[in-house]
């Protein structure tokens, strides 16, 4: 790994066209600035990790689970609950009678 | 048209939900090199979808549409991602969450708020959105 020295206002450069900034200095705590290429993406490391770890899972997904996840849809449940319905009018209208 | 799209009983859709193409300005976090996929719907009502890499032994990650799932859900996208993807309106941004189902255990299945696929749907341009706003959560339940 390459390994530099920069004082706070400096800057490194990577390529062409992605400038690193040393902002600022405090204790033990850095801040940098990047200028780079929309295309490039800039993430803190742990970040990075944690997106990349939970695709990594999502890639694991089988279809045995497809009819229980789309029923977590709210407007599955809704379409349920249409569904479910035609024994309610039934009671209701034995209430209706009895009234 | 959106009214007529909630309408529409989602048991017996009109016309089967379209697959897409898409092609992603970055790669996924953990799936270098692997650009081009398809989004192909999972369900009937084509609230899930699959994103398939067309590479042959590609990676393949199931989705939710986001507004079907979290219709709460309007995160606030960068600037650099919309201008990226061509969204002039980031209203016209459609979401997709990646699924995870721990174990197989559909009770415990999460989607990725933190990270959403955005997809410009007139391009089939899209990327994954690592959203730095801290508001929502890599692992949010689908159960309710």
């Amino acid at each position: 790994m390459l390994t530099l020295t920069r004082s706070v206002g400096e800057t490194i450069r990577i390529g062409d066209d992605i400038e690193v900034h040393v902002v600022e200095v405090r204790g033990g705590t850095v801040r940098l600035g990047f200028k780079a290429p929309r295309e490039v993406t800039i993430h803190r490391e742990e970040v990075y990790r944690q997106i990349a770890e939970a695709n990594l899972l999502a890639a694991q997904v089988t279809a045995d689970s497809l009819g229980a996840l789309a029923a977590f849809a709210p407007s599955a449940s809704a379409a349920e609950a249409v569904a479910g319905e035609p024994p309610a009018p039934a009671t209701q209208t034995a209430e209706d009678a009895s009234a | 048209m959106a009214p007529s799209a909630v309408a529409a009983p989602s048991r017996h859709p009109a016309t089967p939900p379209a697959v897409q193409t898409l092609t992603l300005t970055e790669s996924l976090p953990g799936f270098p090199g692997h650009r081009d996929y398809v989004l192909v719907p999972a369900d009937p009502a084509g609230v899930l979808c699959w994103l398939q890499s067309v590479t042959p032994e590609g990676p393949r990650f199931l989705t939710v549409a986001a507004a079907a799932y979290f219709p709460e859900y309007v995160p606030g996208l960068p600037a650099s991602a919309l201008v990226e993807l061509g969204l002039a309106d980031p209203a016209a941004a459609e979401l997709y969450c990646l699924v995870t189902v721990p174990g197989g255990d559909v009770a415990a299945a999460t989607a990725n708020l933190r990270a959403p696929l955005v997809v410009n749907g007139d391009t089939h341009r899209a990327r994954q959105v690592v959203l730095t706003d801290g508001l929502h959560p890599i692992r949010r339940p689908l159960r309710r």
